[in-house]
């Protein structure tokens, strides 16, 4: 099960581990004026956030709108408009866009699910690609029966046999959060992988599921005539109030310039894991609440723990290092695991074919990291106020990705190797240079993770030079092939 | 476990079948599971159809593994259709017309 399906299974966690940062890296990557946690008002730059829209977005049928917190230290208001879908980040206390023109964060997280295909195809992809994990899991658990001692195993210096052991230790360190990791993403993508269950229960209305998972959070038909909003700022501190603590999400309001507004408000996850849990649902034009809804069906709670587990918002920073290192031991087994499988299959002889999935393995698995900096990098150097910004963030990585799929094709593979870990090397430093001068825990992090990188690669390219490592211990490899290990 | 370049033409129409049962097959019987829990569970609309799609996901896995686990291939194909038949037969008597 190795080969092409897996590098875009790689890349899906690639994309996941830092979609778990997302928000802390779009608060990184906007220069949003950093706020401490107490100078954030959610009630007041809601307000703000939406003072702007009546402006500029009278039209919509809806304003969706993720509140501002400390981790995101600006408003984030998605509407729709001629069919086209639009976001901007708005300014906690003044309401007015930022001037950075960016996805952000958003990027990694919309990648790693979307992998950048229209809809419904990307997603499909990753559901199909979150089952196949799920499988690969429960395979490799039954195929490992000396879990613990495999555990426990690992002999340095030789060769394919070290690279076996890395495998397994890797695949075995982080396994349960890797099972819940590819379990809860599957079964968030289920209702479009097996609408099976969907279409004998509702026939023709499926589109009736949305509205009864979360009735509290149902779009009304409008009314056609226009009415004012009344302000939102009591209605907000009174979601506090009734939240207890756990804070307020996200705000939606649909038809919010007509007479049948409706405000609705979702409980945050200072304290919780599961997320649409409690619901506020308010009359726009009075600010009358209509509904104060407690998620406690059995089913649903579930769905919603199991989002929240995948999503993460929950989690405190410590957590989300936990996160971070496990999917980082996953990219591991992946990248372990096409090794051992192209390393075998040359030394049987292997092939053009072979050849070429051992030389697209090199551009993958060197080629997606640097792709993915490249996003960072054009985030900062980028003109701030550019136009069509956004998408210029994102053609740069999809260029770079490609270019250096094509070198690793064109060049023998170690040469390849050995310019692609010198261009890793090279943005890495030069993303710790550009997020000077690290002020923020967030910033400080990533330029730990990136120098971390770095050394990492220069460490890969001494010992690459100094005696390489497959051909100088043929002995160790041609044992592995005689006992057909693993 | 053989590798390719050592197996023969046989073996390697064994893994093809035992691969397509399992991926096509186990999504049918994935479905149909999820039907049958679907009309059968006591509980809302939304729980029914939620906890259909839950069951699919474990079921998908489960068979394809029973198709490599098991040692003639043969086996595979009555025993997916006895399995089908059974789901089948259990959503039909909740009411459910395909």
């Amino acid at each position: 099960m190795t080969g092409p399906a897996d590098n875009w299974l790689g890349a899906v966690y690639y994309g996941a581990g830092r979609g778990a940062e997302r928000l802390s890296l779009r608060n990184n990557l906007l220069d949003a004026p950093r706020a401490k946690a107490e100078a954030i008002n959610p009630a007041l730059s809601t307000q703000a956030a939406v003072d702007w829209l009546e402006h500029n977005a009278p039209d919509a049928p809806a304003w969706y709108l993720n509140v501002a917190s400390a981790r995101m230290p600006a408003t984030q208001a998605i509407w729709w408009q001629q069919d086209e879908s639009n976001m901007r980040l708005l300014d906690a206390r003044t309401g007015q866009p930022l001037a950075r023109e960016t996805m952000g964060g958003d990027f990694f997280y919309n990648l790693h699910f979307e992998l950048m295909l229209p809809f419904p195809w990307g997603r499909l992809i990753a559901a199909i690609a979150a089952v196949a994990l799920v499988l690969i899991l429960l395979t490799g658990i039954v195929t490992h029966k000396r879990i613990f001692a495999d555990f426990f195993t690992f002999r340095p210096g030789k060769g394919q046999r070290s690279w076996l052991d890395v495998h397994n230790l890797a695949g075995v360190a982080a396994l349960p959060f890797h099972l819940m990791i590819a379990l809860s993403g599957a079964v968030l993508l289920s209702t479009m992988l097996l609408p099976g269950s969907i279409s004998a229960v509702y026939g023709a209305q499926a589109m009736d599921l949305g509205d009864d998972l979360t009735p509290a959070m149902s779009a009304p038909p409008p009314a056609g005539h226009k009415a004012a909003l009344v302000p939102l700022t009591p209605m907000l501190e009174e979601a506090l109030r009734r939240m207890q603590g756990d804070g307020i999400g996200q705000v939606y309001l649909y038809n919010p310039t007509d007479a049948a507004s409706v405000v609705v408000v979702t409980g945050g996850n200072a304290r919780r894991i599961g997320l649409d849990t409690h619901v506020l649902r308010f009359e726009g034009t009075t600010g009358r609440i209509l509904a104060d809804y407690y998620e406690n069906r059995p089913v649903v709670v579930a769905f919603g723990v199991l989002y929240g587990l995948h999503d993460a918002r929950f989690a405190p920073g410590v957590t989300r290092w936990f996160y971070f290192g496990s999917s980082v031991l996953l990219a591991l087994v992946i990248a372990s695991g096409l090794r051992m499988w192209v390393t075998r299959r040359l030394r049987q002889g292997g092939g053009a074919g072979v050849e070429c999935v051992a030389r697209l393995n090199v551009g993958m698995t060197y080629g997606v990291p640097v792709a993915l900096a490249g996003f960072m990098l054009a985030n900062r150097v980028l003109p701030v106020g550019m136009v069509g910004r956004a998408e210029a963030e994102q053609l740069v990585v999809l260029v770079v990705w490609l270019l250096l799929l094509g070198v690793a094709l064109a060049l023998p593979r170690i040469m390849a190797a050995r310019l692609l870990l010198v261009c890793l090397l090279v943005a890495m430093l030069t993303l710790v240079g550009l997020s000077a001068p690290w002020r923020g825990g967030v910033a400080q992090g990533v330029a730990l993770v990136c120098l971390a990188a770095a050394v990492a690669c220069g460490l890969a390219l001494w010992r690459g030079r100094s005696g390489q490592a497959e051909g100088a211990r043929p002995s160790a490899a041609r044992r592995l092939s005689a006992s057909k290990g693993g | 476990m053989p590798i390719a370049g050592n197996t023969s033409a046989r073996e390697r129409w064994g893994v093809a079948l035992r691969a397509f049962a399992g991926i096509a097959g186990g999504y049918g019987l994935a479905t149909l599971a999820g039907i049958a829990l679907a009309v059968w569970l006591p509980a809302s609309r939304a729980e029914k159809a939620l906890a259909g799609c839950f069951i699919g996901l474990l079921v998908w896995p489960g068979f394809v593994m029973f198709c490599f686990a098991t040692r003639r291939v043969g086996r595979v194909l009555p025993v997916g259709v006895l399995l089908a038949a059974a789901l089948a037969g259990g959503a039909w008597l909740g009411g459910w017309r395909p």
